[in-house]
Order: structure tokens, then C-alpha cells, then sequence
């Protein structure tokens, strides 16, 4: 038994000894009505559920924007979701993970009475159960249609049933939402005293409850939900119209996680600055061609972007054979399938790369148990540079049999695999000194006598449009594409000189194998789309990364062309005193 | 309330920058404690205008200043109070500002808003809406209105450019009307107001409501609700407009839905708009309601589907109100008459006689009630700054003109104060309080016996009575048929044998708004209120309609559409005999 296993043994042994959830009416409601339904959901000749899951996610939300030290917007609520997941036929062949046009698949949320009224809370699970019972049962006669149609399939179970484990953690705290508000008017009023930033705005985000999974194969599983954010995102247009977008963003699972207030002030006024001071800058007209120093933020994104997708393990909706009526599949499609087979290399020789759900639990990206109830287990994804494992839940794969206590996404859906906290670690990590070393004697084959150094993309609208700042810029004529938000040129001595106005052409996982150098490790939390999670809706789940920096041999950076508009007659009224 | 009419014409650009430092020095004078906001759009207004400067002769659309703008805001908070089942199902409180800003470039006669035909539905947005902070900040209000007059210019600039583009390649247009009416500019700063809620009273009133309705089995969901808003829209233009106009709203609604065994979802869906914190109704009457209500879809749910038919229709007075709304009220938009992708149902029919010349309709933003009823489309000045005024549609019969907004007609070159719309959108001619009066009222049980004569005579055996609507719509292009249906909730057969009358579900009153309209043939003396929200091209406005019953000679009616599946297959958690 792996070190992993034994853990998930004893924390479900140890738990289900404690006498958890009692005397919670909400829980026992929906415990009721999951029992009921169970036993009783049938339609004459249809078959049963083999699987009912309910995940509630009851939490209070804080939501506050503030721009220049005044309040945007301001958000502060309690919302009680109940997701709903029936999976009909048995766990060989069921109705879930497959996508018919705009049919439901038997999963879909709904908003919970916010008391803790027991006839309320199964009054909305029995119409929602109800309804998502339908859905699959037709799912389920589709799915079957469709396969029988196939050249092909494969012999790997829909369903991998859960062992059932009782667990009650602590809920998060009250959420203190004047603190917040006070936070993102004093951030946020930094922008004062920097006339050439033409917009700013501080969006402070924090959920703080619990979430409860229950389904009929015994698992009560009760977790934390923690998470917190700040995002300071600020624009400043050159004289040539071209608008340089950054940002700052710290993702805890508690307020007390973030740096202090102090602190991101002067975060923001240094990001104020940098924006002022780049926009200055005469835009590059020359493409460079030649090694690029991803660091920082960037090296995080440019693994989170590339790596990521590369293992998650849960497969893909299955569709409609070609040939069939079914003509429009929904975006929970899009961006699927992006795993590597296992036993192929992603990542130099010497490279590591592991996912560890428990490896400090005091981060947003941290958990126990995953959505579906399974203990969160450290998987060894990548060895020597070749992807040896993926992450899984209990919808298995050909290479993943079992759940590895990865599957997260917002209640209601289906629950696909998604890392947690991920580190990357090359076999020699050079310091900063020897990292510069290795990148100019890479430059010197392209005659450059300096490295150019991406810190940071800084296109966050990008990520909350679920776009990808490298693999979506393939060409120039992508009308989104843009160049990175501080780019500079470091020489031999150490200088730098920054650059504007050079954008990304399109990036493969591919390119991750011509790393010819890595420094040290960088560790950031970032807010990431679950796969099939349809986007623009869709709750980001904290991921946080451990990367280092890294020098890939050869990349180019052409001449962004964002056709950017003329500047307004007037400055803003800052500039003016106002 | 502070100031009045403005003394002087309209202005133009050619007036210079003296006078908006006049206008924003007077604002801080004038008024204690100053108004930030509205000091701000003041001041930004006159920036910008400024900034622009006057139009260089020759100049290339793409650098024509404006010649008119407008910059509305709009504070907006409230609370929504929602109970399910005996329990509080959420409760939501709500605040922003936003702005939206009206930019024009060219002309009265000719500018950037003119109609460009054959444009493709993807042709860009003209309008635009900018959040605003909800905190009296001074220098953040100007910045978030800053940034969004810019935009606004640009595009205003490049969508001129279109215009006098398509004007050079298409044929004459079937209007020579200008673009944007010459209007009188007008200050009137009233105070805000409050709108206060018991938020636990409520909450509590609404969770015995909502149990009240759910108690039946089959009942399968309902709920009780309370809205409530407190808005403050300021309108400040380059011609000198300078308002500040509160409004106040409430509304209590009960709904509850069921499943009928053929799979009809039924609904119903009933509620008190106020606007005076003190006019609720009280705890006795909607416990009444919710009883009403949930035995009458009880009861829906047990009636007969109805039948594809035509023939004589008695419109109860609130149904009658929508009906006309949606027949005669949308055709009477003053900006659909040179729309050359409209019907122009109405536009050549000035001087026509359409109805009996009993009947008259007006509709009149001006009346803030109705025989004891708040009307929702009461206001004081539209969302370009025009003073509310009644306009008359049909005077004894003879249809009359229509409902202007700034965009004027061959012939009508003022506004009547109906330029309405939503935040986020540009305002266009709509409807306020469509009031339906007649001068030869007739009692209920008049109208019932003119309904069985009248079935009769074609050969009927019933006639339809229609109690209750849930709403309407009404296509007004050329594309698709010049129709309109009108949603029936609650409609009941009156046979012309002395049979019960009997309750019908699932039907729809369709037709063409000509034909429907000459088939009026009486109208009742018990006029009944409908207040609502209609949605058209500026969004949703809180409108209402009052009319007497309307006796119909011939209307069709269609199958509404049905659901497919079945009631739930479990009992109700908590029914008599379901899960305990």
C-alpha cells in the first residue's frame, strides 16, 4: 500500500469513528432525500440510478471593486448551492461524461433556500434530483445509441464507485466584508497620484463556508472552503494609443494569507510606476527571434498554460459519432483532451513534476478530500521529463483505473480531474548568476549580446475569457493578441533594458522539451478554468504552481498589433488635478 | 424641489466654455450639501465639450467634435426578499451607479444615429454604459465619467462616417425628418427618496406566504417575493439640461406552478406594484391571494385543454389593457414611423377613425395614479431630459398621432416626453401609462350577454373570457407577420347553451393589429390597471396599462406551447402522504 493510500485509510477510519454532521438539518435533509431517491426514482422499463451525488456549496460571498478610493461594487452574501449529479445504467456503461447536442447529462445546480429549513432545502433537491434523473436516463439511451454505432470502443469503466468516507472538517470562518472594503478603497486609491495610469481597479473576492459531498455509496465528506483574492489591474495608453494592461494578483485561502495592506499598496504604486514608465517607451518594429528567460509570474504562467493541460486525466465528453444529427456540442467540449499518454516526454531529461492536494493545507489550492469525496493523494505526474501518471477521479481512464483524489469544479458538473498544487523541479537548478550565463551563451548563437526576459504576460481578461496567453497566439492576425506586460533586455553585467510592444507568436507543450536551462523556483497561486467548465460562468479553482525559471532555446516575439485607437483629447481629470 | 425651467434657448457649441464654468460654479453655490455626482458630470461635461471645440470647416467625420451630449447617471440600490417553501430563500440587497453617455456627431437634421439600412445585425454598438462608483468621490466619478465620453465620440464619429456613406449608395429615404429634435433645456433638481423595508417583517411575512401557497401536494414549486428600489437618475446635457429625478418602486408578488398530467406547465403569477413605502397591501389580503392563487392553478390544472378557435373575446380590464399595449401602443412609437425596416402600421392612419367613437386613448407619464393604483409609468421627465406630457393616440375613435421621443416625424418636430430607456441603453419613443377611457361604459353583465349574442350570431357555441394575462408581445417589422399575442393565464369558456361556464388552459390570443382592432365593439365600466415592464430596443421601462374590459368581436386564439415532461415521479418532501 502506497504511503498515499494508507493516509486515506486512516483519515476515513478516524472519521467515520467521530459522530460527523450530526444534528446539521441541512445535511440530514439532503441525506434524506438522496436516500429516498435513491430507493425509489424509476421510470417503468428505465434504468436506476447506479450513482446520486449532492455537493453543496455553502459559503458567504464577498465581492468588492473599488477604482481611485471609492467603491465600485460591493457584494456580500451568503449562497447555498446544491449540485445534483445523477448517473444512471451501471458504472461499466452510465449515462455521464457524454455531450448530445444542448441535452442535459444529468447534472445541473440550483440555488438552496438560504435557512437551514429542512422541508425547504428537500423541496429543491427532490425538483432538481427529479429533473437531472430524466436527463440521464435519455443521456443514457443516446450514449448507448452512439457507441453501438462506433468502429471502436473501449473496455474502460464510466464509473470507478467511491469507498465511502465519512469525514466532517471545520468550516471556514465569517468573512470580515468592511475589512475588505477598506482594503480595496486604500489599494485602490494608491492610483491617485499616478495620472498616467488611465484605469484601475481592485477587485477583492472571498468565499469563505463549506462544501458537503453526499452520494449513496456512504460518502459524507464535509471540507473547508477558503479562498480569498486580490487582483489589481491597471492600463496605461502610450502615446501611440497602444494600452499596456497589468496586474497584480495574490489568491489565500484566509484574508490573514495576504500580504498586508502596506504591502499592496506599494505593490500597486510600483505596478502604477512600471505602467507609467513603459508607456514612455518607443514600441519595438523589429521581431526578435532567439532565447527567452521565462521568470517569475511568467515562468508560473507559461507552465500552467502549457504543462497543465497535459495531465489531467479524466477523458473528454464522449459525442455523437460523425454522421449523426447532432450538430452543435456545447463549450463544455472546448479544450479537452489535452493529456499526454503516459511513457511520452513533456519535459527535459532529468526533469520532475508532482501534485500534492495535501502538501500544505493552508492554501487555497489544498484540500483532503476532492469534489467526489476522495482523499486528495500526491501523484508523481512526470519522471526523468516522461509523463508517467495523470490526474484522476472517479470517471477513469485507460491510464488511470482509479481516482486520485483530484476531481474539482463547481457543484453541478461534472467533476474532472484538476491539479492542486503542482511543482516542477529540473535536475540542476542554476542561481540567477549561471541562469543569465546559459541564456547568453544561447543569444550568442543567434549573435545577440543579451537575453531577452519575459516576467510577465499580464493579459488577465485573457484568463477570464478561459483564453490562453500562448497557445491561442498562433498568427498575427489574432485580433487578442498582445504583447506581454514587462519584457526587458538584460545584458552580460547584469542591466536591463525594458522593451515595448513585442507580442508571443504561438507556443506549443512542445516547445517545454527545448528548456535548455532552469533557475530558481518560483511558487504562485493562480486562479484557473476547470476543464469543461463552459467559462465565462464558471467558478476559477485555485492552483498553485512551484516552477522555476526557465530559458527556452528559441522563441519569437513579432511586433504586437492591437490597432489601437487614438488617445482621448483630454487626460483623465487626475491629470488635470482635479 | 430646486430650480426650473432654464430661461434660455438651446445651445450650441459655438456658445464657447464660459458658460459651463458658470453652470458648475452655480452647482456649488446653489446647493448644500453639494452634489457630487452631479457636480461631476458637470464639470466633465464641460471638459470634454471643451476639449472637442468646434467643428473645422471641412472637417473629416473622424474629427468632427460633437455637436450634442448627454451624460446620464443612474444610482440605483434596492432589496429583493425571496421565500420558498415556509423558508427564506434569499435575500439580496443591491447598489450601483451607472453611467450612459449620448455622444452625437453632425446635426439636428443629420447625425451619427441616423438609420443605416441594410446594416448587419452585427453592425457595432453606438451606446455606451460605464459602471460609477457608488461612493461620492469626486475625483473617481469624473475619471469613470471620463473614460467613457471617448469612446462614446469615437464611435458617434465612425458610425457618422457610415451614415453619410449609406446615405450616398442606397435610394431616397422614405423620411426626410431630421435626426434629434430642437428641445427647451430644463433644470429641476429634486431630492432623492427613500424607500424603506422592514427587512424582517418582510422576511418573515414572506415565509407564511410562501407556505401558505405551497400547501398542496401538488403544488411542485412557488414562491413569495418582495422588490424593492430606490433610483436617482441625473440627466446633463450640452444644451444646458440639468435634472435630477427620484424614483421610488416596490412590488409584492406571489407565483406558484404546477405540472397537469399531460405535461403542461402551469404558472401563475400575481403581484402589487407600489411606490409609497406605506402602501403595501396588508397581511390579511395576501394571505387571501396565495390562497386564491394556488386554488386557481389548482383548478387550471384540472381544466380542459383549450381548442384552436375564433370568435368573440371579452377581455377583462387588465387584459384589455395589455392587449391594446401590444396592438396599438408599440405601433404608435414615433421613431418606428421612419424605420424604413418597419411596418408603419399606424403612420399614414392620422385623421382615420380605427375604434368606436366611444373610446379614446391617451398615454400620459404624468398621472402617478389610477383610482387608488400606482402606476409605473409615471415620471417626470423621460431619459432625454424632456418634460412628461400626455399624447394623445385615439380621441373618440380617430386615431390621433404618436408617442415622440427626440427623434422627430415629417410634421412633428417636438418630443411629447416619451424618449424612455433603461440603463445601458439609448432611449427611444415608448409607452408610460397607456390609459384606454370610454364614454359609453357598459356594465359586466352587459358585455357577458353581447358576448353569447355575438357567438351566436357566428355560429358559436361559447364565446372566451379572458380574466388574467401574464404579459404579450408583438412583432412590428416587415419580415416576419404584423402580429401580436397576448399571453392568457386564466380563461374561461361561457357557453351560449346556459352550460357552467368552464375554465380552459394553454391559450394564446394571436391576430394582426388592424383586423383586431376594428373588431372592438364595447368596453365595460370597470377599468383595471396592469403595471408592469415592457422590453423593446431601449431595454425594459416600467410602463402601465388601464382600460375597461373590451368586448372583441373576433380574435383567434392558439394552442399555447407545453412542456413534455410528466409531474415528478416522487411525492412532495413534506405533502400528506410524501416524504416526512
Amino acid at each position: 500500500m502506497t504511503r498515499a493510500a494508507s493516509l486515506v485509510g486512516l483519515l476515513g477510519l478516524m472519521a467515520s469513528a467521530l459522530p460527523a454532521h450530526a444534528g446539521d438539518p441541512v445535511v440530514d435533509a439532503l441525506r434524506a432525500e438522496l436516500d429516498r431517491s435513491v430507493a425509489a426514482l424509476a421510470l417503468p422499463g428505465s434504468p436506476t440510478a447506479h450513482t446520486l451525488h449532492y455537493d453543496l456549496l455553502d459559503v458567504q460571498e464577498v465581492e468588492v471593486q473599488a477604482q481611485l478610493g471609492a467603491l465600485v461594487r460591493v457584494l456580500d452574501s451568503p449562497e447555498r448551492t446544491l449540485g445534483v449529479g445523477v448517473r444512471v445504467g451501471s458504472p461499466e456503461l452510465d449515462s455521464a461524461n457524454f455531450v448530445a447536442g444542448l441535452r442535459g447529462d444529468g447534472f445541473d445546480d440550483r440555488r438552496l433556500v438560504e435557512e437551514d429549513h429542512v422541508i425547504g432545502v428537500r423541496h429543491d433537491a427532490w425538483l432538481t434530483t427529479d429533473r437531472m434523473y430524466r436527463q440521464a436516463v435519455e443521456n443514457h439511451a443516446i450514449k448507448q445509441a452512439a457507441l453501438a454505432r462506433q468502429a471502436s470502443t473501449d473496455d474502460t469503466p464510466d464509473y470507478v464507485v467511491p469507498s465511502g468516507v465519512v469525514f466532517s472538517g471545520e468550516r471556514g470562518g465569517t468573512i470580515d466584508a468592511p475589512a475588505l472594503s477598506e482594503m480595496a478603497r486604500s489599494i485602490s486609491a494608491v492610483f491617485r497620484d499616478h495620472p498616467g495610469v488611465i484605469w484601475s481597479v481592485v477587485d477583492v473576492r472571498a468565499e469563505s463556508g463549506r462544501r458537503v459531498v453526499l452520494d449513496n455509496h456512504g460518502t459524507t465528506v464535509s471540507l473547508p472552503h477558503e479562498t480569498v483574492s486580490v487582483s489589481i489591474l491597471a492600463r496605461a495608453q502610450a502615446p501611440d494609443g497602444a494600452e499596456l494592461t497589468d496586474q497584480v494578483l495574490h489568491v489565500a485561502r484566509t484574508p490573514a494569507g495576504l500580504p498586508s495592506s502596506a504591502q499592496l499598496e506599494a505593490e500597486a504604486s510600483a505596478l502604477a510606476s512600471r505602467l507609467e514608465a513603459w508607456a514612455q517607451l518607443s514600441a519595438e518594429t523589429e521581431s526578435y527571434v532567439g532565447p527567452v528567460l521565462f521568470e517569475g509570474d511568467a515562468a508560473v504562467e507559461l507552465f500552467e498554460d502549457l504543462f497543465l493541460p497535459t495531465v489531467l486525466g479524466t477523458p473528454p465528453p464522449g459525442k455523437p459519432p460523425r454522421g449523426s444529427r447532432t450538430f452543435f456540442l456545447p463549450s463544455e467540449t472546448d479544450g479537452e483532451g489535452g493529456a499526454m499518454r503516459p511513457m511520452r516526454r513533456v519535459l527535459p531529461a532529468g526533469y520532475t513534476a508532482v501534485d500534492d492536494p495535501q502538501v500544505d493545507l493552508s492554501r487555497p489550492s489544498s484540500f483532503t478530500h476532492d469534489a467526489e469525496g476522495v482523499a486528495g493523494q500526491r501523484v508523481n505526474l512526470v519522471r526523468d521529463g516522461i509523463v508517467r501518471r495523470h490526474l484522476s477521479t472517479c470517471t477513469p481512464s485507460e491510464h488511470e483505473p482509479e481516482s486520485n483524489g483530484h476531481a474539482r469544479g463547481a457543484p453541478g458538473r461534472l467533476q474532472r480531474a484538476m491539479a492542486s498544487n503542482t511543482t516542477v523541479a529540473p535536475d540542476r537548478e542554476l542561481s540567477d548568476r549561471k541562469l543569465l550565463k546559459a541564456a547568453l551563451a544561447v543569444s550568442a548563437d543567434y549573435e545577440l549580446d543579451y537575453v531577452l526576459v519575459v516576467r510577465r504576460l499580464g493579459a488577465p481578461w485573457l484568463s477570464s475569457a478561459g483564453k490562453s496567453p500562448f497557445r491561442d497566439y498562433a498568427s498575427d492576425s489574432d485580433p487578442m493578441r498582445v504583447a506581454p506586460a514587462e519584457v526587458v533586455r538584460r545584458y552580460a553585467d547584469g542591466h536591463e533594458e525594458p522593451v515595448r510592444g513585442l507580442a508571443l507568436t504561438g507556443l506549443d507543450v512542445r516547445d517545454l522539451r527545448d528548456i535548455v536551462a532552469a533557475g530558481t523556483a518560483h511558487t504562485q497561486t493562480r486562479l484557473v478554468f476547470p476543464p469543461g467548465s463552459g467559462r465565462w460562468d464558471a467558478r476559477r479553482l485555485p492552483v498553485t504552481l512551484t516552477v522555476p525559471s526557465v530559458v527556452l532555446s528559441e522563441v519569437e516575439l513579432r511586433p504586437a498589433s492591437d490597432n489601437p485607437e487614438q488617445p482621448p483629447p483630454v487626460g483623465p481629470p487626475v491629470a488635470d488635478g482635479a | 424641489m430646486l430650480g426650473g425651467w432654464f430661461p434660455q434657448g438651446p445651445r450650441t457649441n459655438q456658445e464657447g466654455d464660459s458658460m459651463w464654468t458658470v453652470l458648475f460654479l452655480a452647482t456649488a453655490l446653489a446647493e448644500t450639501p453639494p452634489d457630487l455626482v452631479l457636480a461631476a458630470l458637470d464639470a466633465e461635461l464641460a471638459r470634454s465639450m471643451s476639449a472637442y471645440g468646434e467643428a473645422r470647416p471641412a472637417a473629416p467625420p473622424g474629427e468632427l467634435p460633437p455637436y450634442y451630449m448627454g451624460l446620464r447617471a443612474t444610482d440605483r440600490s434596492g432589496v429583493e426578499i425571496k421565500a420558498r417553501y415556509g423558508a427564506v430563500a434569499r435575500v439580496d440587497h443591491h447598489h450601483d451607479r451607472r453611467l450612459d453617455v449620448d455622444a452625437r456627431v453632425g446635426s439636428h437634421e443629420l447625425d451619427s444615429t441616423h438609420q443605416v439600412r441594410d446594416a448587419s445585425w452585427l453592425d457595432f454598438s453606438l451606446h455606451f454604459s460605464r459602471p460609477l462608483p457608488i461612493e461620492d468621490d469626486t475625483l473617481a466619478l469624473r475619471t469613470g465619467i471620463w473614460s467613457a465620453t471617448h469612446p462614446a465620440v469615437s464611435a458617434a464619429r465612425e458610425r457618422y462616417a457610415r451614415v453619410l456613406a449609406n446615405r450616398v449608395v442606397k435610394v431616397a429615404e422614405e423620411s426626410d425628418a431630421g435626426d434629434f429634435t430642437h428641445e427647451e433645456p430644463v433644470v429641476d433638481l429634486q431630492p432623492a427618496l427613500d424607500f424603506p423595508v422592514d427587512e424582517s417583517i418582510w422576511s418573515d411575512r414572506l415565509a407564511r406566504l410562501s407556505e401558505r401557497l405551497d400547501a398542496h401536494p401538488l403544488v411542485e414549486s412557488s414562491s413569495a417575493t418582495l422588490s424593492t428600489s430606490e433610483t436617482t437618475e441625473y440627466i446633463v446635457t450640452s444644451e444646458g439640461t440639468r435634472i435630477r429625478q427620484p424614483r421610488v418602486w416596490g412590488r409584492v408578488s406571489l407565483t406558484a406552478r404546477t405540472t397537469a398530467d399531460d405535461g403542461m406547465r402551469l404558472r401563475l403569477y400575481r403581484w402589487q406594484d407600489v411606490h409609497d413605502p406605506n402602501a403595501w397591501p396588508s397581511e390579511e389580503v395576501l394571505m387571501a391571494w396565495s390562497d386564491a392563487l394556488r386554488d386557481d392553478l389548482l383548478a387550471l390544472r384540472q381544466a380542459d385543454k383549450g381548442e384552436p378557435y375564433t370568435g368573440p373575446v371579452f377581455l377583462k380590464g387588465a387584459a384589455a389593457g395589455v392587449f391594446i399595449h401590444e396592438v396599438l401602443g408599440h405601433r404608435s412609437e414615433g421613431h418606428r414611423q421612419k424605420d424604413s425596416d418597419e411596418g408603419h402600421t399606424f403612420r399614414d392612419k392620422v385623421g382615420e377613425t380605427l375604434l368606436p367613437t366611444s373610446i379614446s386613448i391617451v398615454d400620459d407619464p404624468t398621472v402617478e395614479a389610477y383610482a387608488g393604483q400606482h402606476l409605473n409609468g409615471h415620471y417626470s421627465y423621460d431619459q432625454e431630459g424632456v418634460p412628461a406630457q400626455p399624447a394623445v393616440l385615439v380621441q373618440d375613435g380617430v386615431y390621433q398621432g404618436f408617442l415622440m421621443g427626440r427623434s422627430p416625424l415629417p410634421g412633428v418636430d417636438r418630443s411629447n416626453g416619451h424618449g424612455r430607456a433603461q440603463v445601458g441603453e439609448l432611449p427611444v419613443a415608448r409607452m408610460a401609462n397607456t390609459i384606454v377611457s370610454t364614454t359609453d361604459p357598459q356594465s359586466e353583465a352587459e358585455l357577458r350577454r353581447q358576448l353569447l349574442a355575438e357567438a351566436r350570431a357566428q355560429g358559436r357555441d361559447h364565446g372566451l373570457l379572458v380574466d388574467e394575462i401574464g404579459g404579450g408581445f408583438t412583432l412590428t417589422g416587415r419580415v416576419y407577420p404584423n402580429a401580436f399575442n397576448v399571453r392568457a393565464t386564466y380563461a374561461t369558456k361561457i357557453y351560449v347553451d346556459g352550460r357552467p361556464d368552464e375554465l380552459v388552459r394553454g391559450v394564446d390570443l394571436v391576430g394582426t393589429p388592424l383586423v383586431a382592432l376594428t373588431n372592438i365593439m364595447a368596453a365595460g365600466n370597470d377599468p383595471g390597471v396592469f403595471n408592469g415592464f415592457c422590453g423593446a430596443e431601449s431595454g425594459m421601462v416600467p410602463n402601465s396599462a388601464v382600460s375597461p374590459s373590451l368586448l372583441i368581436r373576433q380574435l383567434e386564439v392558439q394552442k399555447k406551447e407545453k412542456g413534455q415532461d410528466p409531474p415528478p415521479l416522487l411525492s412532495k418532501p413534506g405533502a400528506p402522504g410524501g416524504a416526512a
